[in-house]
């Protein structure tokens, strides 16, 4: 998973390529549901937070594996940033619960194949004092199970916590499960690992890695 | 009027009688214009034998200047640097290679080093055995009895075998010179980096054991869930450092072949200790076989096992490296160096600039050459036809 790179990179096998899990939006709350249906579909223009510092790169994609359709903006930590989703909307011909958020904390630029660090995007400057995060992953080949751990980076590596197995998560390829995750008080930063284990063979696939930054990040 | 060098016994006496002979006619012809009635005939016949002599008097001193050697040789000159010119053209273009040419590499080799000019990730490698990993500085893993198995000075080096090991990914920065080379039951991949950090990321699952340096104890870890650990050779926070050399050194299930298509090498070199070279090692070529072929110039070059290839300033379009039993590396790019040598006999396989001209604007260097030699005989025959006037 490194959203926002397109390059193409890695052991490379012609027969067997390398399945994996993904992170295709990380949200504080839903976005707000459309009006009623039948009415024109307008969705109404979304303001979008993110509750960190500096500027962070924001990326709009469908939860589906297609169609292929993106929006990038930057977004600057604290402030709001308007986007009317209508066009998208219409384009993808896809609800907006079907729209993946994520806020890429750090430049592009950063040592690749680093552990990406997110922030999660939030609807209403109330949102932004939520605990509970939704991060929507999703598997590219059919798995068995999904579990995932979260835990404070840096500290004693014994406060990992333990594994969270989700209830009913076998699922198809290309299926997205939505993980909802406490985040602690301080808000500092969290990682964040999920772990699936494919159907075929039982083998786990590599784990999905990500942190989750917060206002807190740098204080001590 | 008489010069000095000519030929006293024939020219010499020539020359007074005609002397002599003028001496007479002009004086005739002032007597006869002096008189007034001398006719017109007889005075115009008088002065065109005087201008006759004149010119007969005149032609042998003008010899005596010009002689005829000094003639020929400043009437040869103009000739001969038009030809000059178009030989050293042709030298020239004989002689200059191109300054990159493209190539298509196919060969196989027991090992590579290819040198890294960007920072390079290769990642997502299932391990079918054992990992074993040497040449780092930090243990990095969210479990605590990986975290605190902290590297010393005598332990750097770690051996995992597990359920299900995988080298999820290796991260190392620009300027870097990766030699990978295929064994029979895996492959080993050696990292040497002018720069800082080398980061090894492994993934391990299952019944796992690990043991870190050569002598401790093999810790025996079950992990139900995925676990990783993070090997990282030099300082993250210090990048210009140089990294320890790491070598990973991956075991393969059966005929399972590692592949790699992420490198984008600046230089590739086929050189490998020699086995029994005893104290000293000798270097001996890697390369077992293949071919090397040059569209520029159409040429397809066999390669044979122990010939030296050494290619420098690539920039890659495609790169494939397979580690099987052999390295086998597919790769196509252009080169600043492209050089083979077999046995004591070293060439340089860039086209010159006339071999590359002659195979892709062939149309080009016929018209040229002809408008140049057009050119070339229109100036000899120009100069030619001047002379003679």
């Amino acid at each position: 998973m490194v959203p926002g790179q397109s390059r193409c990179e890695g052991f490379f096998d012609k027969t067997v390529s390398q399945p994996f899990l993904e992170l295709v939006s990380l949200t504080r709350g839903l976005p707000p549901s459309p009006p009623a249906v039948g009415a024109a579909v307008t969705a109404g223009v979304l303001e979008i937070h993110a509750n960190a510092k500096g500027t962070l790169h924001l990326v709009v994609q469908p939860q589906r594996s297609n169609p292929f359709y993106r929006v990038d903006a930057a977004l600057q930590g604290g402030q709001a940033l308007t986007w009317d989703p209508a066009p998208m909307l219409k384009a993808t011909g896809l609800p907006l619960s079907d729209l993946g958020f994520i806020a890429i904390a750090g430049s592009n630029a950063a040592a690749p194949g680093a552990v990406a660090a997110v922030a999660a995007v939030g609807f209403t400057t109330q949102a932004l004092g939520e605990k509970r995060v939704y991060a929507v992953v999703r598997v590219s080949v059919d798995v068995s199970q999904v579990s995932w751990r979260a835990y404070s980076k840096g500290a004693a590596a014994t406060t990992a916590s333990a594994w969270v197995d989700m209830p009913g998560s076998t699922l198809f390829a290309w299926q997205r499960i939505t993980l909802p995750i406490e985040l602690p008080g301080d808000g500092k930063e969290w990682s964040v690992d999920v772990q699936a284990v494919a159907s075929n063979n039982s083998q786990a696939l590599p784990l999905l890695r990500f942190t989750i930054v917060g206002p807190g990040d740098g204080k001590p | 009027m008489a010069s000095p060098d000519l030929d006293p016994g024939g020219s010499l006496h020539e020359l007074r009688v005609l002397h002599e002979l003028r001496g007479q006619v002009a004086s005739q012809l002032a007597a006869r214009l002096a008189d007034g009635r001398a006719p017109v005939p007889e005075l115009r016949e008088l002065n065109e034998r005087l201008s006759l002599l004149d010119t007969a008097l005149a032609a042998p001193v003008k010899a005596a200047e010009n002689p005829p050697g000094r003639q020929s040789a400043s009437r040869a000159w103009p000739v001969v640097w038009p030809l000059l010119l178009v030989g050293g053209i042709l030298l020239l273009a004989a002689t200059v290679p191109v300054p990159s040419t493209p190539l298509t590499l196919n060969v196989q080799a027991s090992s590579v080093k290819l040198g890294l000019t960007e920072a390079t990730v290769l990642g997502g490698q299932a391990v079918g055995g054992q990992l074993r990993i040497e040449g780092f500085s930090a243990l990095e893993s969210p479990d605590p009895a990986l975290a605190q198995a902290s590297p010393g000075e005598q332990t750097n080096t770690l051996a995992i075998r597990g359920d299900q090991t995988q080298l999820r990914a290796l991260n190392f920065p620009a300027g870097t010179e990766l030699t990978l080379r295929a064994q029979g039951d895996g492959a080993i991949l050696t990292v040497d980096s002018s720069r800082s950090p080398v980061v090894a990321d492994i993934e391990m699952r299952g019944k796992t054991s690990l043991r870190l340096g050569d002598t401790a104890a093999v810790l025996e870890r079950e992990f139900p869930h995925s676990e990783w650990l993070k090997v990282v050779g030099g300082d993250a926070a210090q990048p210009g450092q140089r990294a320890p050399l790491m070598t990973l050194s991956l075991a393969k299930r059966g005929e399972a072949t590692l592949r790699i298509d992420a490198l984008r090498p600046r230089s590739l070199q086929f050189s490998e200790p020699q086995a029994g070279a005893g104290i000293v090692s000798a270097r001996g070529s890697s390369l077992d076989s293949g071919t090397l072929t040059l569209p520029s110039t159409g040429q397809t070059v066999p390669i044979n096992g122990g010939d030296w290839l050494e290619i420098d300033g690539l920039e890659v379009q495609r790169c494939e490296v397979a580690l099987g039993n052999a390295v086998s590396i597919k790769l196509t790019g252009s080169a600043r160096v492209v050089r083979l040598k077999v046995g004591d006999f070293d060439r340089s396989l860039k086209p010159s600039w006339l071999e590359f001209v002659a195979r892709h604007h062939l149309a080009g260097l016929l018209w040229g050459s002809a408008a140049l030699l057009w050119g070339a005989l229109a100036w000899v025959r120009k100069y030619f036809s001047a002379g003679a006037s």
